[in-house]
């Protein structure tokens, strides 16, 4: 806990250096009844920053993420997303956020260029068949473009998801336990791939794969009952104290 | 504009994939004939099935609907679509608007289809105007397809996932019913004096039904698709 | 609340056994005429039962819709509870529309169901709620239960009117004969069935302070539940 706060108080000195964080959260709380569902999570995300979330099932993951992503609103608490209130701008948040998730999000019955085609009119790009052109390119699809999602292997189907995540080209990406269903190989594509985009945009990774979550962020954070029992940046990471609370929280309650 | 552009995608992106597969049309279609069937065999001792022209019709068509819309968000639900859906910045109603719509081209696909063979079937035929016929059954589809629309998106979100469909939706659309079956019944028959101000009362209680859960859903779809 | 509780009971049973005496001892006995001769008609006096409990069960549902509704816009769960109380009740009376209906077909008719208007209504009314507790049964996250039964309880109060309207243009062998058309109030009539109604009424709220405070008190042993690392 000691080390959550210092963390707080480097962050406090850092923001004079990078006034607007791209993820700014507050006493965040989210409670049903009496049920707390968030309770006073605070913490920062700077731009370019990697935040790896674990947690049981339950501890108020998803909300969270739900809640950056203007679909939930929060009970109390403030929350600024790229240093807007999500509230009330939500469609100018919601085109600047990506998501890559353990389903694909595709459409599995179109090609991989109705698909794009779909979600490029959902986010109303502009120039959309040159944005296609150049996803399809980048992530070595292009010679499959017209045909079906359903025919694809997982990795090729994992490939066009991130082009997918990335068309209306997102500042902040989440990852819904994306190494979930993946074989090292996938694993191993996958994150050539997020190397790629790392530098020019902000995650948040919900994940279960302690070694890959570990290895990414450049913060980790444990949930546990909607509050945060460890949050710490990367080069002072305490490794037997992460392991030990996640031991006691994640793996002792499932 | 945008909106526009959304609801159009939405639409255009279920007939592709309805088109490649046929497997929504195909299944309702096949459907609707075994229900007729099945009514021949139900009901085989009456050689007059006038008096239930509009019954008959409309039981096929309201299960055949079932059938469809269960469907309809499935698909949605099968791949996480629907998560990326809603994170995109689409107005709510638009999602809405785009799939009922859809639902509304698939039922009518389908009873333009099987109509005439349903006629030849039963030995009956249209007497009052074809023009009214269509109304009623356009009427009809429009409220089948808001309220099953509606509806599907609050079973797809349960733990009963299309299991709990039919009980929820088979009341509410029971209005329906009965209106859609009094005003085909009635044009069919070609009914005329009090009994086709029966018919037209049908129509404006349709009338009414459509624009007021247009309304409802309007309003509430933001609640029902999730928070 | 529990005094106002205590308070609201005692009301609507000083109002129920008065509407109750009012039925047997004041109004009038209807006579009506068939086939020339003058019957007096004393299962009648059902109505002075069945009238109260069917306004208190529609008056229930559309309550439930609009803490519903309520509970869609503030998101607070108490107006869930609330909600979902009275739907409760408004099945619960609703039971005894139908069961007091029955009774009155049994007498009238000799048999336990016409598909009179009314009770078809009831009956369809009946269906649609029974819907409302299988889609809480079958969510199990607690907000969204409470999200999605809130939309249906709107979605079903809106049905009930296009509901009574739609079973009145199918045509019907039967005339509408749970009816009091026709038959001219007379005041002690008009006191014995309004006396009962305000009773029912009291009996209906009451009943509804009394269950959402059991929702609450579940609410609370689930939570400490909880803290106790249950």
């Amino acid at each position: 806990m000691n080390r959550a706060t210092e963390l707080l108080e480097k962050e406090k000195n850092e923001k004079d250096l990078n006034p607007i964080p791209e993820v700014e959260v507050k006493k965040l709380s989210k409670t049903f009844g009496k049920r707390k569902v968030l309770n006073k999570i605070s913490f920062e995300l700077e731009k370019g920053g990697f935040l790896s979330l674990f947690g049981p099932n339950g501890a108020g993951k998803t909300t969270l993420i739900k809640i950056i992503a203007t679909l939930i609103a929060p009970t109390s608490g403030e929350i600024r997303v790229a240093g807007m209130d999500p509230t009330k701008n939500s469609a100018v948040i919601r085109a600047k956020l990506g998501l890559i998730s353990h389903s694909p999000l595709l459409y599995l019955d179109l090609s991989a260029e109705e698909n794009l085609q779909f979600y490029g009119t959902m986010y109303s790009v502009p120039n959309l068949n040159e944005r296609i052109d150049e996803l399809l390119d980048q992530v070595e699809l292009g010679h499959r473009r017209y045909d079906l999602v359903r025919t694809y292997s997982k990795g090729m189907t994992q490939r066009l998801a991130i082009a997918r995540a990335l068309l209306h080209k997102p500042s902040i990406l989440f990852l819904d336990e994306p190494h979930s269903g993946l074989d090292p190989h996938a694993v191993d594509i996958f994150e050539s791939l997020l190397d790629n985009i790392r530098a020019e945009h902000t995650f948040i990774m919900i994940t279960h794969n302690i070694e890959r979550g570990l290895a990414l962020c450049s913060k980790a954070m444990i949930l546990y009952n909607g509050q945060i029992v460890f949050y710490q940046g990367k080069e002072e990471l305490d490794i037997d104290m992460f392991k030990s609370i996640y031991r006691q929280r994640v793996k002792g309650d499932s | 504009m945008s909106g526009v552009k959304q609801i159009a995608a939405i639409i255009k992106k279920d007939m592709i994939a309805e088109l490649r597969t046929k497997e929504m049309v195909v299944s309702m279609f096949l459907f609707v004939l075994l229900v007729m069937v099945a009514f021949k065999y139900a009901f085989g001792d009456s050689d007059n099935f006038s008096t239930y022209a509009g019954g008959l019709l409309w039981v096929a068509f309201l299960f055949t609907a079932l059938l469809g819309l269960n469907r309809s968000f499935v698909h949605e639900k099968d791949e996480g679509c629907l998560e990326g859906l809603l994170l995109a910045p689409v107005d709510r109603p638009n999602i809405f608007f785009g799939k009922m719509i859809g639902n509304i081209i698939f039922i009518s696909v389908v009873e333009i289809i099987t109509i005439p063979i349903y006629i030849v079937l039963f030995k009956l035929s249209i007497q009052g105007s074809i023009a009214l016929f269509a109304g009623a059954i356009i009427l009809s589809n429009i409220g089948i397809s808001t309220v099953g629309t509606l509806l599907s998106t609050v079973s797809i979100n349960t733990k009963m996932r299309d299991m709990l469909l039919p009980l929820i939706f088979l009341p509410v659309i029971l209005p329906v019913l009965a209106a859609a079956v009094v005003s085909t019944g009635g044009i069919m028959a070609g009914v005329t004096g009090e009994k086709l101000v029966n018919v037209f009362s049908a129509m404006k209680l349709l009338i009414a039904y459509d624009i007021l859960f247009l309304l409802v859903a309007y309003a509430l779809y933001d609640f029902v698709i999730g928070e | 609340m529990e005094k106002a509780t205590k308070l609201l009971f005692a009301i609507a049973a000083i109002l129920l056994l008065a509407g109750l005496a009012l039925a047997f001892f004041v109004a009038p006995q209807i006579v009506i005429q068939k086939n020339g001769q003058y019957l007096s008609v004393f299962s009648q006096k059902i109505f002075y039962f069945h009238v109260p409990v069917a306004w208190t069960s529609l008056l229930a549902f559309i309550v439930g819709a609009v803490f519903g509704a309520l509970f869609l816009t503030k998101k607070e769960r108490r107006y869930d509870f609330l909600s979902f109380a009275s739907v409760e009740l408004g099945f619960l009376f609703g039971v005894l529309v139908m069961w007091s209906g029955d009774i009155w077909t049994r007498s009238e008719w000799g048999t336990w169901w016409e598909w009179e208007p009314r009770l078809t209504t009831y009956l369809i009314l009946m269906l649609l709620y029974s819907g409302y507790f299988v889609l809480r049964s079958a969510v199990s996250e607690e907000s969204s239960k409470a999200r999605l039964s809130a939309a249906y309880s709107v979605i079903a109060s809106v049905t009930v009117p296009f509901t009574f309207f739609a079973i009145r243009i199918i045509p019907s062998v039967h005339p509408v004969v749970l009816s009091m058309d026709g038959v001219a109030m007379e005041p002690t009539m008009l006191v014995a069935m309004l006396v009962p109604v305000f009773g029912m009424t009291c009996l209906y709220i009451a009943l509804l302070l009394m269950r959402y405070q059991t929702l609450l008190i579940g609410e609370e042993v689930d939570y400490l539940k909880n803290e106790l690392g249950g």
